[in-house]
This record gives structure tokens, sequence and C-alpha cells, in this order.
């Protein structure tokens, strides 16, 4: 991937080759930003290509602000500019959890308690992440105390207070800790849940946490084969 | 040393003959075609129980060499319709006993990554499965394939199959399907749904068939083919990013598919990462991937006694322990 220039003459860094899009790093005014450009997936069928990264272009930036005004440290939304489906938002400086554990640095318990709360408030903002892994957890210093985790990447949320929906966001934390980090998974967790667990308001039409684990129970044995295979287990 | 590999998961019963170096030396197959519908569990049962012995003399005597120079049985032990797996358990306990040499019962799915890398010469691929049975994104992680994303409903070929049973294509409709797809470029409205990393094909194929009515077979099945792909070409994308895979693995009936074969390959190169197909022959179920994973079992002191040697037709992929691999 090659640096490049925006439209406007500023020089865009190369960052990194996502799944989804390529990073930029470049300066917004006089701010250091993240420029998320959307490019062209050359698999896809013409239409159905537009038609994603325009939609999922829009449907980022709406999640963003919608979700820094409700208060969640997500990435400030800077400018959106449909044309190339890039999204200009605040570059975030920090350490993904996926890094620190592969090099068998676990963060603290309090990061993880956090996560699970940031992630309430987003639940009861009305949004789902869709893709909360470890690598789309940075940890940056906070202003007074330690460590804290911001959450990146809402290329794959959406609006959704369904418990389905709720739950399928927990489920996926919870599969990315087995299948990446088993070793770590019994740490980490239940600390996620305690502070999901306090931070959650549940209005009229939120369900309870138990609903939500209920269903997570319900997701998992919707893959293929999951039926209590307790000979195997 | 010779293993015999019995499949018999599904549609088809099939042996396989492989040495210690994973060489195929022969394999022959007979696929259980119904004249309508789709596979009833039971009488594709019926149809291995009636081609067994000869599907395995074939075999034996294909390869030149006698069924006393077999030193290991393995049969595919699961996941897959139960009816169908019991024959093929049943006749390994018979050779097994009769022939007095050790049998191990094999996971179909582990089967099937394992006969990809050695036939490809890949070493640590992500491996996409797709089949009339299953969908699976897996990698090697902790000692296990796990599982990165799944189908939550039904499996890519089986929705493909479906859909052309509905369109009044016969079974398998996979192939009718791609044949049709080529001679149009247009693309329907269907839904799109990925969800994290896993996927859903039966609102597909539902609205698939609502479209039925309306619009030509061809452009149907360019729409479907073009967005279940994409949906499966973005998760693969994801997981490869994900897990830092450099190979990337196309194995099961649907890699047969020049549309898919040539998404995947894109991907892989957008990712930095080599592309494999595992050949025709072997990509689909057969016995040679399944005696070449016993002998991978066998190799690290695993046989199946009697007592386990009861079939599981909800075996996971993810439930398999693979100590012959060593971790990057």
């Amino acid at each position: 991937m090659e640096d490049m220039q925006d439209k406007r003459g500023v020089t865009l860094v190369a960052f990194k080759k996502g799944a989804e899009a390529r990073l930029f790093r470049g300066t917004w005014l006089e701010w250091e930003a993240l420029y998320k450009i959307r490019t062209r997936k050359p698999y896809r069928h013409h239409l159905l290509d537009a038609q994603i990264r325009t939609s999922r272009t829009v449907n980022e930036a709406r999640i963003l602000e919608k979700l820094a005004c409700n208060g969640i440290p997500v990435p400030t939304l800077y400018e959106v500019d449909l044309d190339s489906c890039t999204i200009i938002m605040e570059y975030i400086n920090g350490k993904s959890i996926k890094d620190s554990l592969e090099n068998g640095a676990v963060p603290s318990a309090r990061v993880f308690k956090e996560l699970g709360n940031q992630v309430a408030r987003i639940h009861n903002a009305g949004i789902v992440h869709g893709d909360i892994t470890t690598s789309n957890v940075l940890q940056v210093k906070g202003e007074s105390r330690g460590t804290i985790p911001r959450i990146i990447d809402f290329g794959l949320a959406m609006f959704s207070t369904s418990l389905e929906d709720v739950s399928m966001d927990i489920h996926l934390f919870k599969r990315v800790l087995t299948s990446t980090h088993a070793e770590y998974f019994a740490e980490i967790f239940p600390r996620f849940l305690e502070g999901y667990e306090e931070g959650r308001e549940y209005s009229s039409r939120g369900a309870s946490i138990d609903d939500i684990l209920k269903r997570i129970e319900r997701i998992e044995t919707r893959g293929r084969y999951v039926k209590k295979n307790k000979r195997m287990d | 040393m010779l293993i015999l590999g019995l499949e018999s998961t599904a549609h088809t019963f099939s042996a396989g003959i492989v040495d210690d170096a994973g060489n195929v030396l022969n394999l022959v197959s007979d696929t259980y075609i119904p004249e309508t519908g789709g596979l009833h569990p039971l009488k594709t049962a019926m149809h291995h129980q009636d081609c067994f012995d000869g599907v395995i003399s074939t075999t034996v005597k294909e390869a030149k060499v006698s069924i006393r120079d077999i030193d290991l049985i393995a049969f595919s032990q699961g996941p897959g319709l139960g009816p169908c797996l019991r024959i093929g358990a049943t006749i390994a306990r018979t050779l097994s006993a009769g022939l007095r040499i050790p049998m191990v019962g094999v996971n179909h799915c582990v089967a099937h990554v394992e006969i990809g890398r050695v036939a490809c010469g890949c070493d640590d691929p992500l491996c996409l499965y797709v089949s009339g049975g299953n969908t699976i994104i897996s990698a090697l992680k902790c000692g296990r394939y796990q599982v990165f994303g799944e189908t939550l409903d039904i499996a890519l070929g089986n929705m493909l199959d479906t859909f052309a049973r509905e369109a009044g294509l016969a079974h398998p409709g996979g192939p009718k399907i791609e044949q049709l797809a080529r001679k149009s470029d247009l693309l329907l409205d269907l839904p799109y749904v990925v969800k994290g990393m896993d996927l859903s094909f039966s609102g597909i194929l539902t609205s698939a068939i609502r479209l039925l009515a309306k619009h030509d077979l061809e452009d149907i099945a360019n729409s479907l083919q073009e967005t279940t792909f994409a949906m499966l070409a973005e998760v693969t994308e994801r997981a490869v990013a994900h897990t830092g895979k450099e190979e990337v693995l196309l194995t099961g009936g649907v890699a047969a598919n020049d549309r898919l074969k040539k998404m995947i390959d894109i991907v892989a190169l957008e990712q930095d990462a080599s592309f494999h197909v595992v050949p025709r022959k072997l990509a689909g179920d057969n016995g040679a991937m399944i005696a070449w994973t016993g002998f991978l079992q066998f190799d690290q002191g695993n046989t199946t006694s009697l007592e386990e040697s009861r079939v599981m037709p909800n075996w996971r992929l993810d439930q398999v322990d693979i100590p012959w691999r060593q971790e990057r």
C-alpha cells in the first residue's frame, strides 16, 4: 500500500490495510487524523460493491455521530466524502488488546470492566458494534486514571435494540476470546460482563442480562452441530 | 504402510488407499443421486449398503495390492447423516476385526483440511471449506482447527442445491447454477447477510425462490452466486486479516465453482496470501482424505477401540485435537 494525497493536497501516509478499508494517517485542519477509505473490492460485482461501500460509509458516520452525542469515547468524526467513500476521523494512538495479549501482557481487570461498560452504553444508545474483536479495542492513557480502552472500527455497527443483535455483539467478543485467546478467557470474560451489567440501562424495550446470557447460549447452539454433545466435551 | 479410508458421511460412499507419505494409490467413489428431491438419509444409506463391496474391492484391485497388505482402517466417524455413517463404521469394525489390524475414526471436516494441506503442499492455511453440508472458515490456533466463521443455518451448497430443485433443475444443482450464471451479468436484489464472521443463507434462499416468479433463471442464478460468494469472500478476507495466515485453502464440493475460485483468489492476492484450491477429485467427499487423516492420528498413537467407534453425527471440527501440527 502506498502513500497518497487527498483532494486538498494533504499527504496521506499508508497506515493499515484492513479487510474492509484502507487506513491512512494525515491531518485535518490542525489535528492528526485517520482517513478510512473504503476502496473498491475487485472480486465483487460492481453494483453490489458500490452499494455496500456507500451504505457502510454513511452508516458508520451516522453511528459515530450518535455515539459521540451520547458521551461514549468513540473516535470523533471530522468529515465524510461519499464520492471516495472516505471517513475522516480522530486518530487514536494506542496498542490493541490483541497485541498485548499476544505478547503475554494481559491488560488489567479494570480495562475489561471499562470495556464492558462502554459496550453497555453503546447498546443503551440503541446501537450494536457488530465486530467487537480484541484488535478493535485500543488502550490509551486516560486523563486521570491509568489505561482506558477505546473501541474503534464501527464499520459493521448498526442501529438495533433487538435482543438477538445485542446478544450477538457479546457472543462475537466471547467467540474471539475463545478462538484466539483461549488461555485468557476465564480471566477476561467475567470482568467484561461485570462492567456490562453495571453500565446497562434497561428501558422497557431492552432485555435483561439474563435474557442476553440465555440468548448467547442459544446462539452458541445454533452454529452447526453444537447441540450439547456431551460425549465429546 | 498402507491405509484404507472409508468415507460415508452423506451422498458419497468412497474408499481410498494412501501410503504414509500422503500418496494416493487409488480412490473409488460412488455417489448417490436421488431421482427426485434431496438426500433421504435412509435411502442414501441403502445406496451405500448396496455399493460398498464393489467400491472397496475395485479400490484394492486397481491399486494392485491385496486387502491383506492394508495396515490400518480409517473411517469417517462424523459429522454427517447417522444412517450413512453407520454403514461406514460397521464395515470398518468388520475389516478391522477380520484382518486383525487397528482402526481409527476420523472427523470428516479435519480430513478435508488435511488432504488439502498435503495435496496443495501448503503448511498453515486459513481454510475455507464449502460443501453441501458445511460452510466453515477455520485455521489452526491453540492446537485445534478453530472455527472463525460458519453458517448459522444451511450450508452454501445445500442452499444452491435446494434453490436449483425449486427451479426445476436436477440434483446436484450447484454446477447447473454456475452454467446459468455465466449467461448473465445482472444483479437482482437479494439480502446480504454477514453477522460478524458468521453467515446465513436461509433468507437468501427464500428471496431467490420468490424471484422465480418474475425473473429469468440466469439472472437469479448470477445474483445468487454474486451475493453469496461475496459474503464468503468478505468473511474470508477478514479472517485472513485477523489471523495473519499467509495461505488460503479452498476445499469442499463448492470449490469446483470457477467464479468462487476467482473471487477467493483475488481476496488472497489482496491480503498478500497464496491461494490454493484442492484438486477436484480430492475436494469433494472422498476416502483418500479419511485414510490420510487416519494415518496422521495413528502416527500420534491414536487408534479407535470397538467401544469408541460409535458414530458421531454432530461432531464439530473444533472439538478435535490436532497433535500432529506444531503451532507457528
